[in-house]
């Protein structure tokens, strides 16, 4: 499904990636993980088409196109999604507004008339329950005043409701109680096929309990350092990044 | 007009004594347009080197040639229907077409019982307003609205509208007043004279707007009184063609516990100057002023306000939104003055601003004037570009750029539309507002 191959990134004349290859296959989950600063949330806007990063080398195949040479909505309407660290508060815009925007932008590009407003709702009422969410969201401001759980769960409601074929989940972990995070992780199982792709971002171990990735790579310094199944996250949780990274 | 030159003043001259305006059979009337003329002629117009004007140039108004109009200008009633977005609703509407009472587009049949809304001249005509002290609003005489466009529109007063609402009465429906532009350019002073008796409350829209591409200037007076616990809601839309020139001054004066709610909305035109100045004069009496701008091209749109706390526990909140696209230029100019027995008062002002490119400039400026330290104030001024980190978000939603700075301008401009009370209104500006901004975001 994705292809990333000697990538190197900066971000002005800082280097930040310094030569990622990551292969990922429909059907699979994989799982980044690695210390703050090592650039995952720098490989995850790449991605997803952050404009401020500059790829300094190496390529990206998607799908069978080269990825670096599309804009951002382009790719999510091409079903690349990231699910923000930090999402973004929109003052002012509903979050049924961008929803539905979003939605009916993926329809356009796929050549499928507008939703209309009836099926809108019903579909978007069956998103909210699989994340456990109040209606009452759908008309506040885009993450304003959302508190930190509140967000991640948003991005997550998006996720479901957009189907993306690529999803990325840049620590959506983080910031979750326990509750919430079995929440989280029970929408994303739900939404895993074998026809899309998960790339899960992760500081801490935790979420890995609940979704079972099928590879782990350890990122430190902008590099892969270390690739494995499950029982890498595990060893990882015993040693520290210090004990692995040595 | 021509220039600023005693050689182009004599068309004025010429209208004053050849008794071409109307009304002058009232005789302190044109003592008074003598004498506002003859204080005009002192002073010329406003000019840069006045702090007021500061950010405005009324040069290039000062240098096109209009004339006056002072006939009854024709405008179809297909084309009357399609440019009054109110026209389903019914309200109490009153149309001037180029400056002009036009009593047959009008629809002033139901207003409630006591109610007295007409064509100004015929207000005075008819001894509605009788003399200069009632006509005049002296509480704001040698103030900052007093200035060369408020003298002139006194001298040369051509038409306007005069609106009282008895005691205790309150009027359900709005009342939508609207200056239409259309076919032929024209100069037109304009003047309305409000008075909302004790307990009285109504709601007003004053709307300005041009149909046609073509140059003309309005120059505006609103006189507001509001007695005891008068409640007025006033809206003024300015939508004028985009070579048209508009000054107005809204100066109202409030009496003990009254209410002025002011929103301005104002697009188009290339010179817009639109004032609101109130004097809360009695205590607990309250200004709210909300207002949102959008200049693009090479407009220049300038909101000045005047807020005065003359006395006891008196309120003000202003809050006003700007948007300059292109080479467009806002200003916004808030001041607050606060007098030493004003005790007890609270004051809070915001301007939020938005710059859709690198070429177009705001200019906001708050000056607070506080002369006692029984106080609360409050301001805060801002100017910035659309939030980058919110385009991204909305693209990696898939939302192509062009619709995601429509959404988030749209969205910057609809938090103080959502201020309006009546859900009517509401819409109503929700759709003009956006069919302005989509006009404008082409990139
Ligand atoms: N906008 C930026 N400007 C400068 N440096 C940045 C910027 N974003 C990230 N960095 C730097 O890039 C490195 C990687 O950051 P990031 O990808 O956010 O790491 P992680 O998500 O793994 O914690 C860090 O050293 C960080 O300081
Ligand atoms: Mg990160």
């Amino acid at each position: 499904m994705i292809e990333i191959r000697g990538l190197e990134a900066a971000i002005g004349e800082k280097p930040i990636l310094k030569g990622i290859d990551l292969t990922i296959k429909a059907g699979e989950i994989h799982a980044i993980m690695g210390p703050n600063g090592s650039g995952k949330s720098t490989l995850s806007k790449i991605l997803a088409g952050h404009p401020d990063y500059t790829v300094t080398g190496g390529s990206i195949r998607y799908q069978g196109i080269d990825l670096l040479t599309l804009p951002a909505d382009q790719r999510a309407q091409q079903g690349i999604f990231l699910a923000f660290q930090y999402p973004v508060e929109i003052p002012g815009v509903s979050n049924i507004y961008l929803l539905k925007a979003a939605l009916n932008a993926k329809r356009r590009a796929q050549g499928l008339a507008e939703i209309d407003a009836f099926d809108f709702m019903q579909l978007i009422k069956a998103k909210l329950a699989l994340v456990q969410m109040d209606e009452k969201f759908l008309h506040r401001a885009v993450n304003a005043g959302f508190s930190g759980g509140e967000k991640k769960r948003n991005e997550i409601l998006q996720m479901a409701l957009l189907e993306p074929t690529l999803a990325i989940l840049d620590e959506t972990d983080s910031g979750l109680d326990i509750d919430a995070l079995k929440i989280v992780a029970q929408g994303v199982n739900s939404l895993h096929s074998k026809d899309n792709a998960i790339l899960l971002i992760t500081h801490y171990q935790r979420l890995l309990d609940y979704i079972i990735p099928d590879h782990v790579h350890i990122l430190s310094n902008g590099k892969i350092i270390r690739s494995g199944d499950a029982s890498l996250a595990t060893l990882l949780e015993t040693k520290g990044y210090a004990g692995i990274i040595q | 007009m021509k220039s600023n030159t005693a050689d182009s003043f004599s068309y004025y001259r010429h209208l004053l004594t050849e008794t071409a305006l109307p009304g002058q059979e009232a005789a302190w009337l044109a003592s008074l347009r003598q004498r506002e003329f003859d204080r005009f002629l002192q002073n010329g117009f406003p000019s840069r080197k006045q702090e007021d004007w500061k950010y405005t140039s009324t040069a290039a108004l000062a240098n096109t040639a209009f004339e006056i109009n002072l006939q009854t200008q024709p405008l179809d009633k297909n084309r009357y229907e399609k440019t009054n977005p109110f026209i389903r609703l019914e309200y109490h509407t009153m149309v001037f077409v180029n400056g002009i009472f036009n009593k047959t587009l009008s629809h002033l049949d139901n207003l409630p019982k006591g109610v007295v809304l007409k064509e100004i001249i015929q207000a005075i005509l008819s001894n509605e307003i009788s003399s200069e002290a009632q006509f005049e609003n002296n509480a704001h005489r040698g103030k900052p609205s007093c200035h060369g466009f408020s003298t002139l529109n006194i001298a040369l007063m051509q038409s306007g509208f005069y609106l009282a609402v008895p005691e205790n009465c309150t009027i359900e429906k709005p009342i939508h007043v609207m200056y239409i532009a259309c076919d032929t350019p024209y100069e037109a002073h304009l003047h309305n004279h409000i008075v909302m008796e004790k307990g009285s409350h109504a709601h007003l829209i004053e709307h300005y707007i041009g149909l046609d591409k073509m140059s003309y200037f309005n120059n505006v007076i609103s006189d507001i009184f509001l007695k005891e616990e008068a409640l007025l809601n006033h809206c003024k839309i300015t939508a004028e063609s985009e070579d048209a020139f508009h000054i107005a001054t809204t100066r109202t004066t409030q009496g003990r516990s009254s209410t002025f709610k002011s929103y301005s909305f104002a697009s188009g035109g290339k010179l817009i100057r639109s004032d609101t100045h109130t004097l809360l004069k009695e205590k607990e009496s309250e200004a709210l002023l909300q207002g949102v701008f959008i200049a693009k091209n090479q407009q220049h749109i300038d909101h000045h306000t005047y807020i005065e706390h003359a006395s006891e526990h008196t309120r003000s909140r202003e809050w006003y939104k700007g948007i300059a696209h292109d080479k467009g230029r806002g200003v916004f100019n808030g001041r607050v003055r606060v007098e030493k027995g004003a005790i007890g008062t609270s004051a809070e002002q915001r301007s939020n601003n938005l710059l859709l490119s690198r070429e177009a400039e705001i200019d906001t400026k708050p000056e607070l004037e506080i002369f006692n330290d029984d106080v609360r104030c409050a301001h805060g001024a801002t100017v910035g570009y659309l939030d980058e980190e919110a385009l991204f978000y909305c693209a990696t939603r898939g939302i192509p750029l062009k619709e995601a700075r429509f959404l988030l301008t749209f969205a910057f401009v609809k938090e103080v539309v959502d201020t309006l009370e009546n859900p009517h209104l509401r819409s109503i500006l929700m759709y003009i507002m956006q069919s302005v901004l989509e006009d404008q975001i082409q990139c």
